[in-house]
């Protein structure tokens, strides 16, 4: 009881303090709950759009389709709980209008009833489901997207060439249920009939097409089980069975990346909140050290004071994590709205209860692994140390080791990935490391430098003051070093990399190609050749691509890797799409121009019938699929097993946009398996390209042709989109580090009145008192930038190393801009918070 | 010399003027020991805030050697202070990041002094911390402390010093000893020293004690 009368005035009394505090833990918590409320709302509407997107209660799908044997096991099982049934081929082509150049199209061949689920809608026909989809079979009709439309200059009526055929424009899609929220594709929809398939001559062996089946059920909750069921009767794992539920899968993982990310950033937010909640406090208690004291010497117990401050951080947490809520709930519709209209999405503005838990928990636990640590180190010590005020503590670091745990639990849960997790957390450690452990070091060489010189050295009066605060307030110094070069190392990050990336995406030094070819068939190699060589088109020699999925390592069968359940990170579900997919294999010499060779030794030459073959893995896919040098993976080729021998792992470019393969073998083993062919033609002008595209189209319809130029324009703009997320998000954080800056220094200056006061008895004109002021958090915030850019240059290039296969460019723009506008702004915080507190009255200085 | 010219102090305290001074007349002349002692409450300190120039009176003039500090504006009537008033006060106020040596150079630098390292260190000689120059205020005793407060104000040699309550804050031996050096070297460095107190035992060790009494200094 007497705990719980000390909190309430405690609360009562110091109420302006609280809200101060409270103000600090509300902007971390801010950013942290409008990014968890970003991937909540992604989720929701995931969930509640997933059984359109399947567009069926349960689907069967893959590169190949399924065989006679499995098609009567799958029938005969469905027969009895299906209500509805249909087949949906999609493959990439090109495709021609009359007056326009070729392009490549992402065309789904659809057969009546589809999509058994939600609808699709053109604006001539209005909402079309799976009642009147058939018309689409009744003609050479074709429905197109309105980018197809743009692209081709088309109108209704006019006609669109797809392999052989040529097809009538019915209408522009305006609506489709089953469309997913992609941030990239490879080309614009259209829709055809699937009667119209054989005709086109687009299916041909090897070619790059999907083949799913479409179920309604008359129990949909019985999905999971049938699921279950399917997979005992299709044990190839290259060919997918999914539900509702998995079918936001694909999804969620393409703007999963970008959550992941920010929520590490969101993470931040919360971290440097956290560091001001820690200086205030510390900075707070201390000056209570006495009350304290009292308190323990009229006979309140140590569990007493600290169930007091225990229940007024509880309650001030608890009201700071409603008033995020409440905020959070006024400012999301605005940030929805952008959303909305950014990502194309279905968003619900709305708080979910899930969410309110989570921060009211966030705000609990962040309070109290903060300040909890503070007061137990007072408590062990003697009352009469207290009771002189002069005490000096070292905090206890044991004592913050649950908070580092909630810490990189935090990370990974966030990152949903314990390397990319453990990797923040590390680098957040060593930037706390680098900062506790150098800096103190280094303060006090400067002390012990300035001892004994005059005030006004080195460099004049402000500034040897000014060293000396800074290195003898060195608690002070390191706390506010620590949260500005956290925040800046963040965002140089961010800089780097895009600086990076788009270096990677359009390099000059290897030129990329400008065309890029697939489902060449074998026997069109020779003619494709003596075509490109008669029209003079710069092609490089054919590569072969060899269909095949992996069934054994070392011996052992490879399963079929099924979702977990609940929380799964970034790794286990890498590992389970790269064990269960069907994978394509090559065959050459050796290296390419954009291949390195990591580990082991190049290929001994021609496979010579004895012994296990040879095979080279890219450096990443062996790490996923967990195996090493020496090892033996076994493929099935159209039923025939190949084993090989792994010799060697790569390292490949992939941005250098040449036909590259996870898996390449020794010549001599793959060459009569049945295979199709890539090819790229060399860099050449726009014009010229579009000149060879249709060229080739006119003569190859079967052959698909990437712009890989405007492909390249594509993965920009949405790199562009998602540095615009990261960076809004970063400069949040940013803005919670300059209120972290703002509020340690308005205690500071709150603090140093008495100081001000006396420097204006002993002569400093006003000016040379805010010189002084301005001087010591100058050269703070200097070390920050220092530090922080340093840093972020060391994790940009960390992380260029690992995902951009090494390139690196220093962006010196960004950095000298960044550096620029966070001096002008601590600059402008030191301003505005020295005009409020400079202004006291040097009487007070006198006893009465 | 030192003159206060019907000098009023009234402080508005809500909507209740609370009048401390009032037409207060009061010159001295000449150097030595000056206590002002007075009941609490009877506007002792706000007496050497107005000396000092720490704050402005309500009306009437303040003038110091033919200057009228009252009239001076803020960067005049801070060099003014610096060059002949030093204060020394109840609670010290010292720098805390500052060594000792570092709190009494202080008020040299800021004059420009040529010599900062040599003359603070002769001062704290002069109040026995020769040893402890290198000392920060968190290391050293409260006497210590004040002892450090001292030198500073009088390092510059200016013509006043102002003393508030000097041995309020420590224990009566070491208040005792504080005493001996504050009265000791404002007679070796033959400067005038103003002490506030309400201890009649220490005034009367002064030259001359004057009461502050119905808002008026009276010659005891």
């Amino acid at each position: 009881m007497i705990a719980l009368r000390l909190a309430w005035r405690e609360l009562k009394n110091n109420y302006r303090y609280w809200l101060f505090f409270s103000l600090n833990l509300i902007v971390g918590l801010i950013g942290f709950t409008f990014i968890l409320l970003f991937r909540d709302n992604i989720a929701d509407s995931l969930s509640q759009r997933s059984t359109q997107l399947l567009s069926s209660d349960i689907a069967i799908s893959g590169r190949r389709d399924i065989t006679g044997d499995e098609e009567k096991k799958v029938m005969s099982l469905m027969s009895s709980y299906q209500t509805d049934y249909t087949r949906l081929v999609s493959l990439y082509s090109m495709g021609k209008a009359d007056s326009e150049k070729s392009r490549l199209l992402f065309v789904k061949f659809i057969a009546g009833k589809y999509p058994l689920q939600g609808n699709i809608e053109i604006d001539t026909l209005g909402s079309v489901n799976r009642e009147k989809i058939d018309v689409i079979n009744s003609k050479p009709y074709v429905w197109i997207s309105p980018e197809v439309a743009h692209q081709f200059k088309l109108k209704n009526g006019s006609l669109l060439k797809i392999g052989k055929v040529e097809f009538e424009v019915q209408g522009v899609i305006k609506a489709d249920t089953t469309s997913s929220m992609r941030g990239f594709s490879l080309a614009p929809k259209v829709y055809v009939g699937q009667k119209f398939l054989k005709r086109t001559e687009l299916v041909s062996f090897g070619t790059v097409a999907w083949r799913s089946r479409y179920f309604n059920l008359k129990e949909p909750k019985r999905a999971a089980e049938l699921k279950e069921e399917l997979e005992k009767i299709i044990t190839d794992p290259a060919i997918d069975v999914r539900t509702p539920e998995n079918a936001s899968e694909q999804l969620s993982r393409v703007i999963g990346y970008l959550s992941d990310f920010l929520g590490l950033i969101g993470v931040v937010a919360l971290l440097m909140s956290a560091i001001g909640i820690f200086y205030l406090f510390q900075s707070y208690i201390f000056e209570r050290l006495k009350h304290i004291g009292i308190l323990k010497s009229l006979g309140v117990t140590n569990k007493n004071i600290l169930m007091n401050f225990a229940l007024v951080i509880t309650v001030v947490g608890v009201l700071s994590s409603g008033a995020t809520l409440v905020l959070a709930k006024l400012l999301l519709p605005l940030g929805m709205d952008y959303l909305k209209e950014f990502y194309k999405g279905d968003f619900n503005d709305g708080l979910t209860w899930q969410v309110s838990i989570i921060v009211i928990c966030l705000g609990l636990i962040v309070n109290l692994f903060t300040c909890l640590p503070i007061i137990i180190v007072l408590l062990r010590q003697k009352t009469i140390s207290l009771l002189s005020s002069e005490l000096r503590t070292k905090p206890n670091f044991l004592l913050y080791v649950p908070g580092a745990v909630f810490l990189w639990g935090l990370s990974v849960w966030q990152a949903r990935s314990l390397i990319i997790g453990t990797v923040f957390f590390v680098a957040l450690l060593v930037v706390f490391l680098i900062v506790t452990l150098a800096l103190p070091f280094v303060l006090k060489t400067i002390s012990n430098k300035l001892n004994g010189k005059p005030i006004s050295h080195p460099g004049g009066l402000w500034l040897g003051y000014a060293l000396r605060l800074i290195s003898r307030n060195r608690y002070t110094t390191l706390l506010l070093v620590l949260s500005l070069s956290i925040g800046i190392t963040l965002i140089s990050v961010i800089g780097q990399l895009d600086k990076s990336l788009k270096q990677e995406l359009t390099s000059s030094k290897e030129p990329k190609p400008s065309l890029f070819l697939f489902d060449i068939q074998d026997e069109q190699v020779g003619e494709l050749v003596e075509f490109a060589k008669k029209n003079d088109i710069p092609m490089a020699d054919p590569t072969p691509m060899v269909r095949a999925r992996l069934i054994k390592k070392n011996g052992e069968e490879v399963k079929r890797q099924d979702k977990k359940e609940g929380f799964t990170t970034r790794e286990e579900e890498q590992s389970r799409r790269f064990n269960n997919r069907g994978v394509n294999l090559s065959y050459a010499n050796g290296l390419n121009p954009s291949e390195k060779l990591v580990e082991g030794k190049e290929f001994s030459g021609d496979y010579s019938g004895e012994g296990l073959a040879e095979v080279s893995l890219e450096k990443r896919y062996a790490q996923r699929i967990g195996v090493k040098i020496g090892d033996t993976l076994t493929y099935e080729v159209l039923g025939v097993e190949v084993q090989a021998k792994v010799v060697n792992t790569r390292q490949v470019n992939w941005t250098s946009f040449r036909p590259n393969f996870f898996i390449v073998f020794q010549p001599g083993v793959l060459e009569i398996a049945p295979k199709t062919f890539l090819a790229i033609v060399k860099k050449i002008n726009f014009e010229k390209q579009l000149m060879i595209q249709d060229l080739l189209v006119d003569k190859f319809s079967n052959i698909s042709i990437i712009n890989v130029t405007e492909l390249v324009t594509k993965i920009l703009t949405l790199f562009k989109a998602m540095a615009w997320a990261i960076g809004i998000m970063s400069l949040c954080c940013i803005v919670v580090g300059i209120f972290v800056l703002y509020s340690i220094l308005q205690n500071q200056l709150l603090k140093k009145k008495n100081e001000m006061a006396l420097q204006k008895i002993m002569g400093f004109e006003g000016r040379s008192i805010f010189g002084i002021t301005l001087v010591e958090y100058s050269l703070t915030c200097i070390v920050a930038l220092v530090i922080g850019t340093a840093m972020g240059t060391i994790v940009a290039y960390t992380v260029s190393q690992i995902f951009l296969d090494g390139v690196f460019v220093f962006n010196y723009e960004f950095v000298i801009g960044l550096n620029i506008v966070l001096y002008f702004l601590t600059v402008l915080t030191i301003a505005v918070t020295y005009r409020i507190h400079h202004s006291q009255n040097i009487k007070s200085l006198l006893s009465d | 010399m030192i003159q206060f010219k019907n000098v009023s102090k009234i402080y508005q305290q809500g909507s209740k003027k609370i009048e401390v001074l009032k037409d207060m007349n009061f010159e001295l002349d000449g150097k030595g020991l000056i206590a002002i002692v007075g009941k609490s409450g009877s506007g002792k300190s706000t007496f050497l805030s107005l000396l000092g120039g720490l704050d402005d009176p309500t009306s009437g003039e303040v003038v110091i050697d033919n200057t009228s500090i009252s009239s001076l504006d803020e960067s005049a009537l801070t060099k003014f202070r610096a060059q002949n008033i030093g204060i020394i006060f109840q609670h010290f106020h010292l720098v805390e990041t500052f060594s000792a040596l570092e709190n009494v150079m202080l008020p040299l630098e800021v004059m420009g002094d040529k010599d900062p390292i040599g003359k603070a260190k002769e001062v704290l000689r002069l109040v026995g911390l020769g040893e402890r120059e290198d000392h920060f205020p968190n290391q050293l005793s409260g006497g210590e402390k004040q002892r450090v407060a001292i030198a500073r104000a009088y390092v510059t040699n200016p013509k006043i010093i102002l003393a508030d309550e000097p041995s309020g804050n420590l224990d009566p031996e070491t208040g005792e000893k504080v005493m001996q050096t504050l009265f000791q070297t404002a007679k070796e460095l033959n400067q005038t020293l103003i002490l506030v107190t309400h201890d009649q035992d220490l005034a009367a060790k002064c030259d001359k004690i004057y009461e502050l009494k119905d808002h008026h200094l009276e010659l005891q």
